[in-house]
């Protein structure tokens, strides 16, 4: 493959690069209580919130960030220099979309979310997440027919406090590591939604995060609980602009599925990822996990990472229920100068627990990409079941892919496997391609879309598309 | 990653003290040596002294806590006696070739076999500090330039004596060569440094056998250092056998340098011990080499086997092959921990690696940590990993042809374990090997399946 093609990849711009010029509340950077009980005032939280952030916040003093272990590296990250709140101004709480600021509305249109066509297209019901708010939340009337919640973090702690109370923190409890520990003290807002026993979400819910004000950090908070033989199938994506700086991203998801419920979760994070020479990006460092808490629940997680300049996090199952399932699907795309280090745990206790792990991971450029998984059969988890593979694909001689399974079976009834593989494009299929009057960036984006269509089919369809699309245009230019 | 207890520090300092006293209290015995030998071993309790003992908190000991090791208080191993008799107890084919023994880390002539070859010197570092100790200087100093570690530095600092292997040039040695280390223990627990250095001149062929035994009971520590190293064109094969005593603890570190063209075999047969680590490092130093490593833990109750290898290619060309099998009884505990390195530069590469366990008992348990890291593109590389137990069907098979469950069960376990000794080249070695696998697994009670 020619360098050139590569460097034109390598240099092709981030799309959704632009900011919004909005008038925007902002809380002067640093951290310490005082900043906590503003947010935390700003919301018009009650009282035991206010404790459970500060509490969160107490212990994250003591926690040292982890800097030994991951296959990372970044300068360190000084939290006093970060906002931990910024907000559109708004003159009054609104009624409809109609009402929301245009410059805002503009800008999810750019990015393909038009909120006002969302309205009309059944099928998605999107809650828009602007810098530390949720902005909007379609077809709200819609879902609350089926009995279903679907809305900002902030409204959901005065709408149902008793459930937010009883699952918040019950997945990722708030010291389970620096990342969260911060989150727990400084969310701003997020995604909550609780689906009633025995409902099927007739939509598929979605939340848009975007990060916009410069030396913000972004940390949201999305807590979703399907109740028993409940449905729901959320998707998650995520922009920011281009700056030259890092900003931190360091959000908790904590999903809980009661019997028979399923609980389907799809990202697809297209964060900046940093200039060619690695100058900018996101931090994307989020503590996402899964409970299936009842009998013959099921857990499906399914991420393509496309953007980020490091993208450090472990989508999990916890497999507590009998007959309980989990999954784990993922596309790490690392090109420019990005990092990721990201997999999954699979923690069987139940009996019978069933999990699978698909991750494929592609490098160009001078990206790292790691895959770090673990598979962990408790002694009680007869039956269990793991099968994992870990495919990976390299492009170009400078950049790399690792594979750090960690297996661990402590039950003989356990049936654990492992497979993973590195190599490149075989020159012979690119060839072939060619030969048939293929440019060969087709055939690359070909042969990498045919790479991750096990991961890719697990998407709902316009996210399917779109992941495609990400996937084309994030190689672009890496191709050599 | 959640580390579970591995957090905790270990802040006992007198565990490191201990050896660097201990040091300074033998001064007296090490007073013949040549300076150069001294400042050796000066510089690798230095450096123990820097770094200590590694904690659980390192990604290579999370699953083997070394704290147990460390804190014990090993004293040097007394000197002792062997006889031919009791040696001959194993039925090891020792008298195959050329071969040389250590009982507790010294040299033991009388159990120690020549042979006639002169393009193969075996001898001990003892024989050669006597006469021209110039190749063993310079081996010794580019091994200490080598990888680090606490117990491969205390291996520096207190080995006794070793063995020295030379293959001369494009001689193809027709018989093994057996280096045998006994470990005799005493009343109190007590710790020997077997170690070796293997050099296979350029376009030559060998076999050496390392074998580590255990005579007696009681707690030891035999902390082996060794490096094999394969010269351009070079073909070695290496077969590593510990069967020690129940409460032995064996750990070792094997380097094994692999230069152009040259193919180094290496399988590991790791029987019985109470804690066996066994530390692999291939380096594939130069373009076209070739390594093969296979290896076979079998660990019955109250054992803990810890197989961690690395293959590094640094080179264009290289090839490598791993197949690590383990089979866990009783309340033990396997742990596989492997790594392939791709240097950036070294296209071309193939490297496969494999490790499949079997679990026999409820109490039994597997850690398995396959890595890849990989950072160059024009190479392939796979690994592959499996745990589970023996197939219902083939014993259901088995069963239904009128052969005992616990026969059955023990049928496919040694044909599982098969694979593994029959890399072995050496039939003599590789039937002895086999009998006293399928004698562990027996006594495992691995007809046991668990039911």
């Amino acid at each position: 493959m020619s360098n050139e093609t590569l460097e034109q990849l390598a240099r092709r711009d981030y799309e959704w690069g632009f900011t919004t010029d909005i008038e925007m509340d902002v809380v002067e950077p640093g951290l310490d209580e005082d900043v906590i009980r503003f947010i935390s005032a700003k919301k018009n939280e009650p009282e035991w919130m206010v404790d459970w952030r500060l509490e969160a916040f107490r212990r994250w003093q003591k926690m040292e960030e982890p800097h030994h272990w991951a296959k990372v590296t970044y300068p360190p990250i000084d939290y006093q220099a970060i906002r931990y709140y910024a907000a559109p101004k708004q003159k009054k709480k609104l009624e409809s979309l109609d009402e929301l600021d245009p410059e805002l509305r503009r800008t999810y249109e750019k990015l393909g979310i038009s909120l006002d066509e969302q309205k009309r297209l059944a099928g998605v019901a999107v809650d828009a997440v602007f810098d530390s708010v949720s902005v909007a939340t379609t077809f709200k009337k819609e879902l609350e027919k089926h009995g279903i919640i679907f809305c900002p973090f902030s409204e959901a702690v005065h709408r149902c406090p008793e459930i937010v109370r009883e699952y918040l923190g019950s997945v990722v409890p708030v010291n389970d590591n620096f990342f969260a520990a911060l989150n727990s003290a400084v969310f701003t807002d997020g995604s909550f939604v609780y689906i009633p026993k025995g409902v099927r979400c007739p939509m598929e819910l979605s939340t848009y995060f975007r990060i916009n004000a410069s030396e913000t950090g972004q940390f949201e908070r999305t807590l979703i609980i399907a109740d028993a033989g409940a449905y729901v199938s959320y998707l998650e994506g995520c922009t920011a602009p281009q700056r030259d700086e890092n900003q931190l991203h360091a959000a908790v998801v904590e999903l809980v599925a009661l019997d028979d419920a399923e609980i389907k979760y799809s990202t697809v994070q297209n964060w900046y990822p940093g200039d060619a020479e690695g100058k900018g990006g996101i931090y994307n460092f989020v503590t996402k996990r899964g409970k299936c808490a009842g009998r013959r629940s099921k857990i499906s997680w399914t991420q393509v990472e496309t953007g980020s300049a490091i993208t450090w996090k472990y989508p999990s199952c916890i497999l507590l229920g009998d007959d309980s399932v989990g999954e784990f699907y993922s596309v790490a795309l690392t090109s420019k100068r990005q990092q990721a280090d990201t997999g999954t745990k699979m923690i069987h206790v139940g009996k019978n627990t069933r999990s699978t792990i698909v991750s494929k991971g592609i490098s160009a450029a001078h990206g790292q990409n790691t895959y770090r998984g673990l598979v962990r059969i408790q002694k009680g988890a007869d039956g269990a079941r793991n099968y994992s593979q870990c495919d990976s694909l390299l492009i170009g001689s400078e950049c790399g892919a690792h594979t750090f399974p960690y297996l661990e079976v402590h039950n003989p009834t356990a049936q654990v496997e492992h497979e993973a593989t590195t190599s490149k494009i075989g020159e012979d299929q690119l060839f072939y391609c060619q030969q048939r009057g293929i440019s060969e960036e087709d055939a690359v984006n070909m042969i990498v879309n045919g790479f991750c269509k096990r991961v890719l089919k697990e998407l709902p369809m316009e996210f399917a598309v779109e992941a495609q699309k990400l996937l084309g245009v994030s190689l672009e230019g890496a191709v050599g | 990653m959640d580390r579970g207890d591995g957090r905790e520090r270990m802040s006992d300092v007198t565990s490191e003290r201990h050896w660097t006293e201990l040091f300074a209290a033998t001064e007296a015995d090490r007073a013949g040596e040549p300076g150069w030998l001294g400042s050796l071993r000066k510089t690798a309790i230095a450096r123990f002294a820097e770094q200590g003992f590694p904690t659980r908190r390192d990604e290579d000991w999370r699953y083997t806590n070394p704290a147990p090791i460390a804190k014990v208080a090993w004293r040097p191993a007394p000197e002792a006696e062997v006889s031919h008799e009791a040696l001959g107890a194993f039925a090891l084919p020792l008298a195959d070739g050329p071969c040389i023994v250590f009982v507790n880390g010294r040299h033991a002539p009388a159990l120690s076999a020549a042979d006639g070859d002169p393009q193969v010197v075996v001898a001990s570092f003892g024989a050669l500090l006597r006469g021209d100790a110039a190749p063993l200087e310079r081996a010794l100093a580019a091994e200490a330039a080598g990888a680090d570690g606490a117990f491969p530095l205390l291996a520096r600092a207190f080995a006794r004596d070793g063995a020295w292997v030379h293959v001369g040039r494009d001689h193809a040695a027709d018989r093994p060569i057996s280096l045998v280390f006994v470990s005799v223990p005493g009343a109190a627990p007590s710790a020997a440094h077997p170690r070796f250095v293997v050099t296979a001149a350029p376009g030559s062929r060998a076999a050496v056998h390392e074998i580590h035994l255990t005579v007696g009971a009681g707690a030891q520590l035999s902390n082996a250092l060794g490096e094999l190293i394969a010269g351009d064109n070079a073909q070695l094969s290496h077969v590593k056998l510990v069967h020690a005593g129940a409460e032995a603890v064996h750990l070792a570190k094997t380097r094994l340098r692999v230069l152009r063209d040259a193919r180094i075999a290496s399988t590991l047969i790791s029987l019985g011990a109470r804690i066996a680590r066994h530390d692999v490092e291939a380096v594939l130093e130069a373009e076209g080499a070739e390594c093969a490593l296979d290896g076979l833990y079998v660990a019955t109750d109250g054992s803990h086997v810890d197989v961690r290898t690395l293959v590094d290619h640094r080179r264009p060309h290289g090839t490598s092959r791993e197949l690590v099998k383990g089979v866990l009884a009783g309340k033990s505990r396997g742990i596989f921990n492997g790594k392939i390195v791709v240097r950036e530069g070294a296209q071309k590469t193939n490297a496969q690696q494999k490790n499949e366990n079997l679990l026999l008992t409820r109490d039994a348990e597997v850690n398995s940590k396959p890595q890849l890291e990989i950072e160059a593109d024009d190479v392939k590389c796979s690994h592959g990993s499996t745990i589970g137990q023996l197939d219902a069907d083939a014993i259901f098979y088995l069963r239904s042809r009128g052969i005992g469950e616990r026969e059955a069960a023990a049928l496919l376990t040694q044909a599982f374990a098969a694979q593994v000794v029959e890399t072995i080249e050496s039939e003599a070695l590789r039937e002895r090997v086999l009998a006293l696998a399928q004698d562990r697994i027996f006594a495992s009670g691995a007809g046991g399946v668990r039911s």
